[in-house]
């Protein structure tokens, strides 16, 4: 049985597909855009700052997490409406944000992601000279 | 059963199995949930609870919510937690220059009422919230706790 996990995972990882993939939960976002930047909000329950992985690579940001384990081992589950299982999402990010200025802080279970524009897109205001 | 025994016949469906997998996900964003018996989607904050020898510990998902703001309340075998989310994008929306792309993350005034096993002992409850969790632990009463009764050897 280990043998074919390990299989699937190799497959997985052959095919480009992220093995994390598999079993994990999706965390909602809410990501709005003002002139100077776009923000990112995940709520991320559970997931202290150290169990945090945000990569960038070329044009894909992906934000993994690991929560800390809630529940008491050694009691029965009455009710279990959200599973502990690992985050994971990615995004596609386009030319327009400045990569290497992007900053990333954690509150309470909430991920904000701040991602600036490049100057080259942002809107410019034309001085007119009167002559 | 069924899916089971496709589901290990690798390869033939494992690309349709990442397919499978790959729509489940789509559909879990929001809210995910653990079965299909569980509450609807959408509902704020999802609750776990367990019940052990000493007591039940219930643990509710509430990230981004201030754990002062949040009213927990014990009566009647049934644990009522209320509160308030108010999230940045929402606040956000109202100023012209800024645009919501996506707006998946719950907001607004939440309440949910758990019912609990009976013999709770209302005077023993605990609550504590660290990075979106609030983990509040209710103890039994002594009465109700399983006794060990020693047998006598004659």
């Amino acid at each position: 049985m280990a043998e074919q996990k390990g299989n699937k995972v190799t497959k997985a990882a052959e095919s480009g597909v992220d093995s994390r993939l598999e079993n994990s939960l999706v965390p909602p976002v809410d990501i709005f855009e003002d002139t100077d930047s776009v923000t990112l909000f995940a709520d991320l329950p559970g997931v202290a700052k150290d169990n945090l992985e945000l990569q960038i690579d070329k044009d894909t940001l992906q934000i993994y997490a690991q929560p800390a384990p809630a529940a008491d081992p050694n009691a029965t589950a009455h009710y279990t409406e959200f599973p502990e299982k690992d985050y994971y999402r990615a995004f596609t990010i386009g030319e327009e944000i400045d990569r290497e200025k992007i900053t990333a802080s954690m509150t309470g279970g909430v991920l904000k992601l701040v991602l600036p524009k490049a100057e080259k897109v942002k809107p410019k205001k034309i001085d007119i000279a009167f002559s | 059963m069924m899916t089971r025994c496709f589901y290990d016949m690798e390869p033939v469906f494992s690309d349709f199995n990442r397919l499978r997998s790959e729509l489940d996900r789509q559909f879990d964003i929001g809210l995910p949930l653990a079965n299909i018996r569980s509450v609807p989607r959408g509902t704020f904050p999802p609750i776990n609870v367990q019940e052990g020898k000493d007591g039940v510990s219930i643990q509710a998902y509430v990230p981004g919510v201030d754990p002062k703001k949040v009213g927990v309340t014990f009566e009647a075998n049934a644990l009522t937690i209320k509160g308030k989310r108010e999230t940045e994008c929402a606040a956000e929306k109202d100023s012209p220059a800024a645009s919501c792309h996506r707006s998946e993350r719950f907001t607004g005034a939440f309440s949910r009422i758990v019912s609990l096993p009976e013999g709770l002992d209302p005077e023993k409850i605990e609550a504590h919230c660290k990075d979106g969790v609030m983990k509040i632990i209710i103890a039994k009463m002594e009465e109700k706790k399983p006794k060990q009764i020693s047998v006598k050897v004659e």
